[in-house]
């Protein structure tokens, strides 16, 4: 909005005044026309000539005396509305349905498209900002005292088993490893961490890493003592 | 005027659902960072130089006994005493101090290099990732572990003839009124 007294007004601040001498703007829209007529004098001079046009012609109109007889047209009418209620059945006052609150909002694209993105933001940034927990990571399953796992209930219940079989014995788990050699696991029993041994290939710089999951072939198995290297062969 | 107060009453509600919006997800954020991010880690990487091959059944039958192990590695001596080796020297102890979810990188002795970063810290449990790189830049492992806090895990590989080189890193959660 433009706050000089002397420019001219703009077509958008025309419409507004318009608007405003009509009483057809909203709150904000009243709030800002009221500003700028008490802070232009363009915009003064601009309300007047509308009112004092409004009220010409409001003039002009009941100084003209009309030439038809109005009294007529009404009695005519009158008796055709009666005549079809005849056939037709009385007319029906048309209800206007005012729309819930509700229902205004919810109407508006403008709103809903608001909405949407207001929760979708939200929703991004409560995953992102969600601190990661162990039994949200989701490794694959190897089971026993080196395990991964992929819901905290099931690494509490892995715990307890273990804490069972081997006493305070508490698990390293794996979620993946990848690397330029063969891998090892070694745990012994009574210990309370496993070491992850790599072989390295001959020509380890030109041969492909070599990605390994944890999957259920390197399932550590203690009670068994299957795929496991005991304490004594780790080569 | 009731057309205007409606199309205000929008604006405003719009308005304050948004806001209400944002401001939740911003209460989550500090939460997560107050709950883990200001975490700081002490990382003790240990590395070890292991010699003399042990070969046969009868290497690990006998234990501990048999095996050489410095001063600064007797709390590692039972762990160890699994690798088939008979010799263990500390070659290097680097410490490092780094806020959960922060990488950092070390550079090793013999040109390999560690980088970590923990993803979690809690009162037992420790959630950590590593690179450990050879001095050609490949990957000698890649992983994603948890591990016990404060216990050593070990990893290593093979190092010329009939030697290893061996990481030990532990973790502990710097607490203001601990000292090391």
């Amino acid at each position: 909005m433009k706050g000089s007294q002397s420019k001219e007004l703009s077509e958008k601040q025309q419409l507004l005044l318009s608007s405003y001498v009509d009483n057809e703007c909203s709150f904000f829209s009243r709030f800002f026309a009221e500003r700028l007529v008490k802070t232009s004098e363009e915009a003064q001079r601009f309300v007047n000539n509308l009112k004092n046009t409004s009220q010409a012609c409001k003039a002009h109109i009941a100084s003209n005396d009309p030439s038809v007889d109005l009294w007529d047209r009404i009695a005519q009418r009158l008796d055709g509305e009666e005549r079809a209620a005849v056939y037709l059945g009385q007319r029906k006052p048309v209800v206007d349905p005012t729309p819930s609150l509700m229902e205004k909002l919810l109407s508006r694209q403008a709103v809903i498209g608001g909405l949407s993105g207001a929760a979708v933001a939200a929703t991004v940034l409560v995953f992102v900002a969600r601190p990661s927990k162990p039994g949200e990571i989701l490794p694959v399953y190897t089971g026993g005292p080196v395990a991964a796992h992929n819901s905290s209930a099931f690494h509490q219940a892995a715990l307890n088993n273990n804490t069972q079989a081997f006493g305070n014995q508490s698990a390293m788990e794996v979620d993946w490893m990848r690397g330029n050699g063969s891998f090892k696991i070694i745990q012994n029993p009574t210990d309370k961490s496993a070491i992850i041994w790599v072989r390295k290939r001959p020509f380890a710089s030109s041969a492909p890493p070599q990605a390994i999951k944890a999957t259920p072939t390197i399932r550590v198995l203690n009670e068994q003592g299957l795929d496991v290297l005991p304490p004594r062969t780790a080569k | 005027m009731s057309h205007s107060c409606s199309r205000f009453v929008r604006h405003l509600t719009l308005s304050a659902l948004s806001c209400a919006a944002l401001l939740y997800a911003g209460h989550l954020k500090a939460h997560a960072a107050d709950s883990c991010e200001g975490t700081k880690v002490k990382l003790v990487v240990r590395t070890i130089h292991a010699s003399g091959a042990r070969g046969g059944e009868a290497q690990q039958a006998s234990g501990e006994s048999t095996i050489s192990v410095e001063n600064s590695l007797t709390d590692l001596k039972p762990k160890l005493a699994m690798l088939p080796f008979t010799s263990f020297r500390l070659i290097s102890q680097r410490e490092e101090e780094i806020s959960v979810k922060k990488k950092e990188s070390i550079q090793l002795p013999n040109g390999q290099t560690l980088a970590f970063r923990p993803m979690y810290m809690d009162k037992e449990r420790v959630g950590m990732w590593l690179s450990w790189k050879d001095t050609d830049g490949s990957d000698i492992l890649n992983t994603r572990i948890h591990f016990d806090a404060d216990e050593s895990v070990l990893t290593g590989t093979d190092y010329r003839d009939n030697e290893g080189r061996i990481l030990a890193i532990r973790a502990t959660k710097t607490e203001p009124a601990k000292s090391e």
